[in-house]
């Protein structure tokens, strides 16, 4: 089934590198091909507008609907002829949007936030996960029963955007913890180094698992259970972007949520898709947890009981809540944004 | 001889589903097979069981053996680490050419090295650099030195840095990807310490942190000799396979992740046994060639990985198996003979058993049909014998019994003769005197089933009287017939002789008496008539009473004087009774066949049914007389059997105008 899809998506690569990059290719020809994409959104002949969108890690299932929207043709269906960049340790977005490297990027709220704060003027097109999959693992029988137990104990933190949730839990709750850095793996905390490690949900948590330590023998704290369950992946761009081609904006927005529903209808298929996207950039990872990275991260993004929030749309709350914490944790020095001016377009259609 | 009648009736012989041939076979077979199971189970578990202890002890030799590969190959790294971190802490004037120059002399000795990084920790110097942190890579078989000052921060937050660091010891880092190759690398990073002495507290100075390549593993394992389908892997502590045949799950699957993608979640248990560095055995299938196998595990003291072995059950029980089937071969074998042997056997005993079942059928149709032959002494040789002899006597009683037979049938035809002859005696022709009518007799003796011993007698004294009597003798068969021939005999010779019946009588009880050594007796009534004048002379030994009917019906009973029976006891005197027998009237003598006679609930038809008969049939000729008394007795007795002789006289006297 992904085969055909690859080879046209192939051919549609060679059409674009044939008449050079950034050039504009009509629409007809990549619509033509792309029989899946549903309600075409442009009219054939319509030339295809060439954008670029920078995730913010190196690909896994936290990008999936992203990786389906390009592959199932949504973006060219709604007139965009999408590149996706891969983030990554070794990648820096802010440098990549102020070279014009980057048109779109994904990105925590908090993330987002500091962005601003450090003169990248982005807004929110849309919120893609709508709740915080953040929390903390620590190991059963270790003492470390209730988050109080955390005091004067040795926790590892990723840091920013990712740290001042936890460090806004910390004092919230008025534990005094001896932080330790945390890297892209979690050996640390599993050679014994910290009693408590930071964790996605959708990923590290997982992670130790399929290191062989069971569910019941891990404790587990989620942010979102004590005040701190910020938004976290959205689409972004420059204030500038959103006010000269609004259209461009809402192709960008429309055609990822497409691209996330394909992915929740088609599992199987969407980590073909990922496992490939993992493998052309040598990520060390596997198809058992790829399935659990889409399957979690999925209860963020669409509602599971389809009333918990509205698909795209950010709330002030949130916003001004992660606001707080980043300002009281001294990691925006300005004003930030008014709210209206942040979240430019929101829900998904 | 001739045919029995029950052998038309034999119902013919059912077809043999099994017989003694099949079910010996068989009983033998299933019995033997079932030992011979159990034994070549037994030894084959027993076997694999052995086989499998031998195994665990060599799958853990040779995870021993490659664990002490890695360990020796890994100890040279981790001098070599070492002694450049006691460099770093004792040497602080070193400076960076010359720390430049010890990490290539380093890795110029030992091709296995990928590269060597010294790191400052923060704050400190080293080879003269505050925050330092200089690194030495083997690329493409030349040593470039990276001065990575300007990255330390991110260099601090690396495994190669943070694991020694934080837990105050040398690590070994979870193998990797080198950075822009396939290559998989392990770091052994030692922390070093400064101070203590001059120099302030101590405290972390940096890190020395060597690099390896791993492709060596996968050269270790490929020479481990484990049969044809057999083979080995490693996984990291974290489960992470470092070494597999399969390349695809290597750096990026955890033993744990295939087994969940297998679905198999009771073997996470085992892999758990694995990363905690213990020594076992799992039955599994093979990831990469799906046999079923034994799974052997191992670990790597040093490192905390853990080396599996995979090795094929098929291969692994092959020689058990080799075993058994020889073993099973020869068992079968055994069978085959033991079978031959039980049919033979079975079908020697059997042989003689069916020809002998043929002759009896046949000696059933006919006793001189052949018997077979048997030789030796064996039980069957006894059966065809003791069917013989069976034989022979049956003939022996079959003669006997066509002997008998003829004797008793001679008897019968005697007995017939002498019963026809005793009937012979009596006077049968009626009316008796044609010439005479003055008077008219008819009598009747139906004897019961055997020879009786009734009779009735009558004939002329002389021209004017008629002797008459009637006689019960007692018993049946020939002595009651033959007392009656003697009694009849005696009467007539006497009654002739003597002018008195009671006087007659007399002598002939005497003559009956005196030779009755039998103890026989007779009742006997006996009567002389005139015929002129109807007068009647009587005397009764012992004898039912007679009845005179008048012609009108009218009854006299004539049962005085009534002596003895006749024949028991000497010098009896009888009395004689006299009367007149009217014109027309008649004088009806019986025997007690007639009073005794029994309806089928046993009553008697008695005298007063008698009287109540003569009584209404009285008036006519003698013939009907008895007809009616005696249609009267058969009526009252139905279908029951005669048990008695029934004997009737009517004498009756007429005008001679009636004849």
């Amino acid at each position: 089934m992904i085969r055909p899809v690859l080879a046209v998506l192939f051919l549609v690569l060679l059409g674009v590198a044939a008449v050079g990059c950034g050039r504009d290719v009509p629409a007809s020809e990549a619509v033509s091909t792309s029989t899946t994409a549903p309600g075409a959104a442009v009219a054939p002949g319509t030339p295809l507008k060439h954008v670029t969108l920078m995730l913010q890690w190196t690909p896994q299932s936290q990008f999936a609907g992203y990786y389906m929207a390009k592959e199932k043709g949504f973006y060219a269906a709604h007139g965009l002829d999408v590149t996706i960049i891969r983030g990554g340790p070794d990648r820096d977005q802010v440098e990549y949007v102020k070279a014009g490297k980057a048109d779109f990027i994904t990105q925590f709220l908090t993330g987002a936030i500091m962005y601003r704060d450090q003169g990248l003027p982005v807004v929110n097109l849309t919120q893609i996960v709508n709740r915080s999959n953040l929390m903390l693992v620590a190991r059963a029988g270790s003492g470390i029963s209730s988050i109080k137990d955390l005091q004067g104990k040795k926790v590892s933190i990723w840091g920013e955007p990712f740290r001042a949730a936890y460090l806004g839990l910390f004092e919230a709750m008025g534990l005094q913890v001896e932080v330790l850095p945390e890297n892209t793996t979690v050996n640390l905390f599993l050679r014994g180094g910290a009693d408590a490690v930071a964790a996605m949900y959708y990923n590290e948590y997982n992670g130790i698992y399929l290191a062989g330590i069971d569910e019941d023998q891990m404790t587990v704290f989620f942010l979102r259970d004590y005040g701190f369950d910020f938004p976290e992946d959205g689409i972004y761009c420059l204030d500038s972007l959103a006010q000269s081609d609004p259209a461009a904006c809402r192709a960008m927005v429309e055609a990822s949520w497409e691209g996330w529903r394909y992915a929740a209808e088609h599992e199987q298929e969407t980590l073909d898709v990922v496992m490939a996207r993992a493998g052309e950039a040598h990520v060390a990872t596997n198809p058992t947890h790829q399935k659990w990275m889409l399957e979690t991260i999925l209860k963020t993004i669409l509602p599971p009981h389809g009333n918990e929030w509205v698909p795209g749309r950010l709330l002030s709350f949130d916003y001004q809540n992660a606001v707080d914490v980043l300002s009281a944790r001294g990691l925006i020095a300005g004003s930030p944004a008014p709210f209206a001016e942040f979240h430019q377009l929101g829900d998904a259609q | 001889m001739s045919r029995s009648t029950s052998s038309a009736e034999r119902k013919p012989r059912a077809r043999r589903r099994f017989g003694i041939v099949g079910k010996l076979v068989a009983m033998v077979l299933v019995g033997t097979a079932i030992v011979l199971a159990a034994v070549l189970a037994y030894s084959y578990f027993t076997a694999r069981q052995l086989l499998q202890q031998e195994m665990v002890l060599r799958v853990e030799a040779t995870a021993s053996s490659v664990s002490n590969q890695v360990e020796s190959i890994q100890a040279a790294v981790q001098k070599v680490t070492q002694t450049l971190a006691v460099t770093m802490e004792v040497d602080r004037t070193v400076s960076q050419e010359q720390l430049y120059g010890l990490m290539e002399g380093v890795l110029s000795s030992d091709e296995g090295l990928a590269g060597i990084t010294v790191a400052a920790a923060p704050g400190e110097t080293i080879a003269g650099a505050t925050d330092g942190c200089f690194s030495v890579d083997r690329w493409n078989e030349s040593l470039v030195r990276n001065d990575m000052h300007a990255s330390v921060a991110s260099y601090r937050i690396g495994d190669a840095y943070l694991l020694p660091t934080v837990l105050g010891t040398p690590q070994w880092t979870e193998p990797y990807y080198g950075e822009g190759s396939s290559q998989v690398l392990d770091t052994y990073s030692v922390p070093f310490y400064l101070g203590g002495g001059t120099d302030g507290p101590r405290r972390l100075g940096g890190v020395v942190a060597c690099d390896i390549s791993l492709e060596w593993l996968g050269e270790v394992m490929a020479m481990l000799k484990l049969g044809k389908d057999g083979y080995g892997f490693i996984i990291s502590k974290n489960g992470t396979y470092i070494s597999h045949p399969v390349r695809s799950l290597v750096m990026q699957d955890t033993i744990f992740s295939v087994l969940q993608r297998r679905g198999d979640f009771a073997l996470r248990a085992v892999a758990q046994k694995m990363i905690a560095g213990q020594t076992g055995i799992a039955s599994f299938v093979a990831v990469a060639n799906n046999i079923d196998s034994w799974m052997a595990y191992a670990p790597v003291p040093s490192t905390g990985w853990s080396v599996i072995l995979m090795l094929p059950k098929r291969e692994v029980l092959s020689r058990i198996a080799a075993l058994s089937r020889n073993a099973g071969i020869a068992g079968g074998g055994g069978l085959v003979l033991l079978m031959l042997a039980a049919f033979f056997i079975a079908r020697g005993i059997a042989r003689p058993v069916v020809r002998l079942s043929t002759a009896a059928h046949a000696l059933a149709q006919d006793l001189d049909a052949p018997l077979p032959q048997f030789k030796g002494h064996d039980e069957v040789a006894d059966l065809g014998h003791d069917f013989g002899y069976m034989r022979d006597e049956l003939k022996h009683r079959m003669t006997e019994l066509a002997e008998t037979t003829a004797i008793k049938e001679r008897i019968e035809s005697e007995l017939r003769l002498a019963a026809d002859i005793q009937q012979s005696l009596i006077p049968k022709t009626f009316p008796p005197f044609p010439d005479l009518p003055e008077v008219d007799i008819y009598a009747t003796l139906e004897p019961a089933r055997e020879i009786g011993g009734d009779f009735y007698d009558f004939f002329f004294l002389d021209g004017q009287r008629i002797c008459f009597a009637i006689a019960d003798v007692s018993g049946k068969g020939v002595p009651a017939a033959l007392f009656m021939v003697a009694t009849r005999s005696f009467l007539r010779s006497l009654m002739r002789e003597e002018r008195s019946v009671a006087r007659a009588l007399e002598r002939l009880n005497e003559q009956l008496e005196e030779e009755n050594d039998a103890c026989m007796f007779v009742t006997i009534f006996c009567g002389v008539i005139d015929l002129g004048t109807g007068e009647c002379v009587y005397a009764n030994a012992g004898h039912n009473p007679p009845l005179l009917a008048s012609k009108d019906g009218a009854l006299r009973v004539l049962d005085k004087p009534r002596g003895v029976i006749l024949g028991v006891q000497p010098g009896v005197t009888y009395t004689e009774g006299e009367f007149t027998l009217a014109v027309g009237d008649s004088l009806v003598l019986y025997t007690d066949g007639v009073t005794e006679a029994m309806d089928k609930d046993g009553a008697l038809f008695g005298d007063e049914r008698l009287r109540e008969v003569a009584s209404a049939s009285a008036g006519g000729d003698c013939r009907r007389y008895v007809a009616d008394i005696r249609a009267a007795v058969a009526g009252f007795a139905g279908d029951a059997e005669q048990s008695d002789d029934i004997t009737l006289l009517v004498i009756r006297r007429i005008e001679a105008t009636e004849a």
